[in-house]
């Protein structure tokens, strides 16, 4: 029943200074991983490894049950990736924006994509440059779910947003899962983030995966010995070295 | 109604989520909606939610019927208050445990106890 719609496998990449080393998880169709650890700790290498926007030295990434390699185009049309930082022409308006990234997704919804952005409250009319940091994110948000990807992988979704933003992020999230064919992938280091909507976590601490599981079990087990053990508790005994 | 505004609080792996309680009390041989749904309503976890699900269904305050979805048990009325009962002990304990670590005395927490009982609206 739990088909991976992403798996990696002992993935390694070395670039001066900084190893990813043998990182491995598997995020089952359907569900919410969050990808938490430390600024720095490799959560963005590891997505733009699993993004093809760098290669691995080693190791095996699966996305969607194929190699992205093998089939770059139609999996990446699959998929809805929301870098940390977004790449949008500046001086282009809101709807230009939508017109250019619509054309590239065979599945894209202009009725979709014009809904959210209603409800995100994003003006169509003005310029990238011109809107503010929540407002670019809840625009990056519309776009990747207007072509009803079957992963969503994104990169510190909620880094500066203030909480009412963030609350209706994730409660977007929760929603895109419920039908039961797509999941997301998000990376943070705000743990709260997490204590809501993430059925899976993953523990990166030092380009390394401290550990990687369902997020009910790893509490369950810390609270054996800390009966009030919340994922900060854990992040921070991983981030100290302690397991 | 149940309560959505307490719900960031609640930890369903550990104390059997009050609002899914209040809605077994009072609409007893109502259809609940799916985990999916009712994740997506609570912004909770699809797992968590399961394991709250599973957890009522095992102590048997809500059934599963194959193909029809899950219903709220229908449960008599001494059944109702003693979960009534156990969760607001569940948060006078939670209540007590602080005052203790503050060193308080158990006439001064008596005391509080009595106050908040005035300061909040009374309730036919």
């Amino acid at each position: 029943m739990s088909e991976n719609v992403l798996t990696l496998d002992g993935v390694c990449k070395s670039y001066p200074g900084f190893d990813l080393r043998n990182v491995s998880l598997a995020l089952p169709r359907g569900y919410i991983m969050g990808f938490v650890g430390p600024n720095g700790a490799g959560k963005t290498t590891t997505i733009r490894l699993i993004m093809d926007l760098a290669r691995p030295d080693s190791g095996r990434i699966t996305l969607l049950g194929q190699r992205m390699a093998a089939n770059e185009i139609e999996v990446k049309q699959r998929i809805g990736y929301v870098p940390e930082n977004h790449e949008f022409y500046s001086d282009m308006t809101v709807s230009w924006t939508a017109q250019f990234v619509g054309r590239q997704y065979p599945t894209w919804n202009e009725t979709r994509f014009w809904e959210l952005l209603h409800r995100y409250n994003v003006d169509p009319r003005k310029k990238i440059g011109a809107l503010s940091k929540g407002t670019k994110a809840k625009l990056a948000m519309a776009l990747a779910l207007a072509h009803r990807p079957e992963l969503l992988i994104l990169d510190e979704p909620t880094s500066g947003l203030d909480p009412v933003v963030r609350r209706e992020l994730l409660s977007d999230l929760v929603e895109f899962v419920a039908d039961g064919d797509r999941s997301v992938l998000f990376s943070t280091h705000i743990t709260s983030d997490l204590e809501r909507v993430a059925d899976y976590i993953t523990f990166i601490v030092d380009g390394r995966v401290a550990a990687s599981d369902e997020r009910e079990a790893m509490l369950e087990r810390a609270r054996a010995s800390n009966p009030t053990a919340s994922i900060e508790d854990l992040l921070w005994t991983y981030a100290k070295g302690g397991h | 109604m149940f309560h959505l505004a307490n719900t960031a609080k609640f930890d369903m792996c550990h104390h059997t989520p009050p609002y899914l309680v209040i809605r077994v009390m009072q609409y007893a041989g109502d259809p609940l909606p799916s985990i999916r749904q009712l994740a997506s309503q609570l912004i909770a976890s699809v797992i968590t939610t399961k394991r709250a699900y599973s957890e009522l269904e095992a102590e048997g305050l809500i059934v599963t019927r194959a193909g029809l979805g899950t219903f709220v048990a229908d449960l008599d009325p001494k059944t109702i208050m003693g979960l009534k009962k156990e969760v607001v002990m569940e948060h006078l304990e939670e209540g007590v445990r602080v005052a203790r670590q503050l060193e308080l005395v158990d006439e001064e927490i008596n005391r509080l106890f009595r106050q908040a009982l005035d300061g909040s609206e009374k309730r036919v």
